[in-house]
């Protein structure tokens, strides 16, 4: 396997991608409360997030 | 019917891969719902909130391909993730939250998801299984695409100096309690890998190469410190068993 490809397909491809839509035609303007923690829930399909718990492990595992 | 060496017979072993994959893949359509309503929640592009969405279907696709091999391999009880939670620390506020998310499933998991798959794809044996495998290799080329995406979109927009200290954490989350162990018997059977399952010992290489060759440059292209990352993998490969000849 070539890694180096690997680098340049999913980094540097995911970077142009970004960097291509850093100005304008972002989904919806940023809410008020945007970014501040305050206050929020994330919703899930399911119906919500419970909070973390301890221990929890902190990344997730590749399905592969 | 073949056996590993342990005795388990490797049937077994390959149905309860496809068990824990089944799992992995229908939580992971979640968690990409989950975090398209969230990048649309912080006024990220279009594009990355119709890759997050994309990927969330792609997943569940995944998870049938999973079940189908599960059964075929003669699996009865599949268990499906109904419900998910975060892996952020909930002390840090929800813009560096979604980015702990992103990094974590997207840059680290999908990116390690990727060339896993790539390493299965040139072993695999049948037709069906290259079919399948090369499916899921273009989807997720895709899903790990939308953290780097997502990276060099909010690097602008935010530091990322929090998340440094915080990589160590989540690659031990990512690569789980077995990685730099000992490779059990029954989960180090060369068969597997034509099979569509990777060796443990081969998987750790993957990871480990992985990291060093795609991640960790990643993360410092689009200006996350490693420092803290690198340290932790120095520390764990000191410890771990050298890989079998």
């Amino acid at each position: 396997m070539n890694l180096k490809r690997l680098f340049h397909a999913l980094v540097l491809g995911g970077s142009a991608l970004g960097a291509a839509n850093c100005g304008g035609g972002t989904a919806t303007e940023p809410p008020a409360n945007a970014g501040t923690g305050t206050g929020s829930t994330t919703l899930l399909p399911d119906g919500g997030v419970p909070p973390s718990m301890p221990g929890m492990p902190g990344g997730g595992a590749p399905g592969w | 019917m073949s056996s590993t060496s342990a005795g388990r017979p490797l049937q077994e072993v390959l149905a309860g891969a496809w068990a824990v994959r089944y799992r992995i893949e229908t939580e992971a359509s979640l968690r990409f719902g989950a975090l398209a309503r969230r990048l649309e929640g912080v006024g990220a592009p279009r594009a990355l909130v119709d890759l997050a969405d994309r990927a969330s279907k792609d997943e569940t696709r995944h998870a049938a391909h999973c079940e189908r091999f599960f059964r075929a391999l003669g699996g009865m009880h599949l268990s499906a993730i109904t419900r998910v939670v975060e892996y952020a620390p909930r002390v840090l506020p929800e813009r560096e939250r979604l980015t702990y998310e992103l990094v974590s499933q997207c840059c680290v998991a999908e990116t390690q998801s990727t060339a896993t798959l790539v390493t299965l794809l040139d072993a695999a044996e049948t037709a069906e299984l290259r079919t399948v495998l090369h499916e899921l290799a273009r989807d997720e080329v895709q899903h790990s695409r939308l953290g780097w995406a997502y990276l060099a979109w909010a690097r602008s927009r935010m530091d990322f100096t929090f998340l440094g200290p915080l990589l160590p954490g989540m690659l031990a989350g990512s690569a789980g309690p077995e990685m730099f162990e000992p490779a059990a018997e029954d989960l180090d059977h060369p068969e597997l890998l034509r099979q569509g399952v990777i060796p443990q010992s081969m998987r750790r290489s993957v990871y480990v190469e992985t990291l060093q060759t795609v991640v960790f440059p990643g993360f410092e292209t689009l200006g996350v410190d490693t420092a803290d990352a690198k340290r932790w993998l120095d520390e764990k490969l000191a410890r771990a068993p050298a890989p079998s000849a």
